[in-house]
């Protein structure tokens, strides 16, 4: 080869080194192009944008999830139910999930699951000017059923510290077995309260005056709704008269049936013009097969509650017996006996035999 | 100069010119693989999930998602962006015919964009113009005919394609459709009691879409049908959709409003003026026009558009439209 030949080889060579690297840097450059496009593009996918608000989650930062999710806090639902509720629903976040594009009320809406298991639903919608990302993500919340509440109209019920006022009242109505008093007589009043937006089950008390016991039971889901009542106990002093009377009133009851007390003493525990007055007095006792004594045991007092402070219930069981000769009868009893306060003192509305 | 000179100067420039095409084609199919390599192990795992979809979707492409991941990999990709499958078939209903609701011997051609991409909406007010047409032999070894040709044969205003097919490594013939075939209540293919994806018309023009057997499809009353899927939205719910559903693609999809109305929707895809779009935005697409049904058919090079006569639509191959074994047509 001729020094000219290899002098043209090595500019050839040199030139198309310099076009390779030039080549080289451009591919460079657009693959660089390449990488921050996507960057840009992943930042603002939903997926991207619910991957950044996990990381919030992860990190705690549940002032600022608050922040930005516009919850508007009501008398059932604050601030600090909002973050329990989020921290309730993130408690078990696992790394590995998988979004499903759900229908929604949000533009778009996720449901964010893990091991067939939804973790929660979350509304993304599009953020406003000025924000560095498309997508703005909150958290569905689901609040649950409604909470419905129903108490003796004389006590009064909180939900998680929040007084139960006329605001939430649903129903005003007469207390069991107090629904055909005489129109003298006022009938002790029910309540029932109705409360929805709770984003956990409330904790519920109740109030009554002086002296009383109040009970709430636990939050039962009935027909779509969280059901509890409200029972009230008497203070101790008032139970044990209240017990006196009903065990009283119960065992005339008894031995009137038998034939061994008279209507008259009977009657002087019922309150007239009711129904259970009216079917005693039509109630012939001299059916009952001749004996020769009658006697109670094994009293049991089951369960006193108050309607109102002119108004309680009591449940009591004895077993009655029945002698004839040598031989003794036994018949297990259990009664509710519901007593109302009058102008002549505490009379039996009406006896259940249970 | 002396002949050999000549001849010796004229190689050099030969192998010169053939150095430096070379060096650029290598260059060329590195910065490819960068691109690809990039797209799937880089900053935006949807990037990565979309790409793989696109070309899992396609006939020829496949080979490009195995350049990163493994079958395994890419069948966890794949499980994570898809439509969440329903058991639930169209119910029968009464067409609810709206104040707005045009006459029904109308027929309108709507452009639809997106982001990724262009497509047209044809909005066949009577349902019952809407038919399955077949090519004339159903086998392997036969030809199946063009979506336009599909028009001509039946004197259609409009056709759109249908159902799948065989398709052995994207160069099949068209002939032997995949799945149930039923047309004018005569079931031309496909099991009695292999249930498949199915999107068709009972005899009340109500457009059915989910799984059903043949027998159910006869019980039910079908009265033109093909297979295929996935179903978008039953009985007016969207069907959820986990990531993108999906690649972007050439789409074909079939729906109907409340009204009755036949929406055809065919969107374009590879190519420069629309890339394609996802399961996730036949979806929006379809509930945007009041879709109460909607299923998807066959796509990529198959989706075609024909209306008056004319192709509307851009077909994706550059050959041309695909013999099919199966067309919807608008008589």
């Amino acid at each position: 080869m001729s020094v000219s030949a290899r002098r043209s080889r090595r500019r050839f060579l040199f030139g198309l080194f310099i076009f390779a690297s030039v080549l080289l840097v451009a591919g460079a450059a657009v693959l660089g192009w390449l990488w921050g496009e996507l960057a840009r593009y992943e930042a603002n996918t939903p997926e991207s944008s619910v991957r950044r608000y996990l990381d919030q989650v992860r990190r705690g930062e549940w002032d600022a999830l608050y922040e930005s999710s516009g919850f508007q806090p009501t008398p059932a639902a604050d601030r600090e139910d909002y973050i329990a509720y989020l921290q309730r629903t993130y408690e078990e976040l696992p790394e590995e999930y998988v979004l499903v594009r759900v229908s929604g009320a949000g533009e778009q809406t996720y449901a964010l699951t893990a091991a067939e298991r939804e973790i929660a639903r979350l509304e993304l919608t599009q953020a406003q000017a000025g924000s560095p990302y498309r997508w703005e993500v909150r958290t569905q919340v689901t609040p649950i059923p409604p909470v419905e509440v129903s108490a003796p109209a004389f006590v009064t019920v909180l939900a998680d510290q929040l007084v139960l006022d006329e605001t939430y009242q649903q129903n005003l109505y007469p207390a069991e077995g107090y629904g055909e008093l005489p129109e003298e007589i006022q009938a002790p009043q029910m309540v029932t309260y109705r409360m929805e937006g709770f984003l956990a089950p409330p904790q519920l008390t109740a109030q009554g005056p002086d002296g009383t016991v109040c009970s709430v039971s636990a939050l039962e889901e009935k027909e779509g709704l969280l059901t509890a009542s409200v029972t009230v106990a008497p203070g101790k002093e008032q139970e044990e008269e209240y017990w006196i009377l009903a065990e009283e009133a119960a065992k005339t009851y008894a031995a009137f049936i038998t034939s061994d007390a008279e209507r008259d003493q009977l009657n002087a525990y019922l309150l007239p013009d009711t129904n259970f007055y009216q079917a005693i007095q039509e109630f012939y006792n001299g059916w009952y097969i001749e004996h020769t004594g009658y006697r109670y045991e094994n009293l049991i007092r089951e369960q006193m509650t108050l309607w109102g402070e002119d108004a309680f219930s009591a449940v009591l069981s004895f077993d009655y017996l029945i002698y004839r000769g040598y031989k003794e009868y036994r018949y297990p009893s259990s009664y509710q006996l519901d007593f109302v306060r009058t102008a002549q003192g505490w009379k039996l509305v009406q006896l259940i035999t249970r | 100069m002396t002949e050999s000179a000549r001849s010796g100067w004229g190689k050099r420039i030969f192998l010169r010119a053939l150095a430096v095409l070379g060096v650029t084609l290598l260059l060329v199919v590195l910065l490819l693989l960068g691109a690809i390599v990039i797209i799937c192990k880089g900053p935006s795992p949807t990037a990565r999930d979309l790409f793989v979809n696109t070309v899992m979707e396609t006939s020829a492409a496949k080979f490009m998602a195995y350049i990163c991941f493994s079958q395994e990999e890419i069948d966890a990709i794949r499980a994570k962006n898809a439509v969440v499958e329903t058991v639930e078939v169209t119910q029968q209903m009464e067409f609810q015919q709206g104040e707005d609701s045009l006459p029904k011997d109308t027929i309108e051609l709507v452009d639809v964009t997106g982001p990724t991409f262009k497509g047209k909406m044809l909005i066949v007010h009577d349902p019952s113009r809407v038919k399955v047409a077949v090519a004339p032999e159903f086998s392997e070894e036969a030809s199946g005919v063009r979506v336009e040709d599909f028009a001509k044969q039946e004197d259609a205003v409009a056709a759109i394609n249908g159902g799948g097919f065989l398709d052995e490594g994207g160069v099949g013939k068209g002939g032997m459709p995949l799945g149930i075939v039923i047309k004018d209540g005569q079931m031309l293919n496909g099991g009695w009691d292999t249930a498949q994806p199915i999107v068709g018309f009972d005899t009340n023009d109500q457009l059915v879409v989910g799984t059903m057997t043949g027998r159910e499809c006869v019980e039910r009353g079908i009265r033109d049908a093909v297979s295929f899927g996935p179903t978008f939205i039953v009985n007016g719910k969207a069907l959820d959709v986990a990531g993108s559903g999906g690649g972007l693609n050439p789409r074909t999809v079939l729906g109907q409003r409340a009204d009755g109305a036949v929406l055809m929707l065919v969107i374009d895809g590879r190519q420069a003026h629309s890339i394609g779009a996802t399961y996730k935005d036949c979806i929006d697409v379809m509930l945007e026009y009041g879709a109460v049904n909607a299923a998807n058919l066959d796509g990529g090079s198959s989706s075609m558009l024909v209306y008056n006569g004319e192709v509307q639509n851009v077909c994706a191959s550059l050959y041309g439209s695909r013999p099919l074994p199966t067309a919807f047509v608008v008589k």
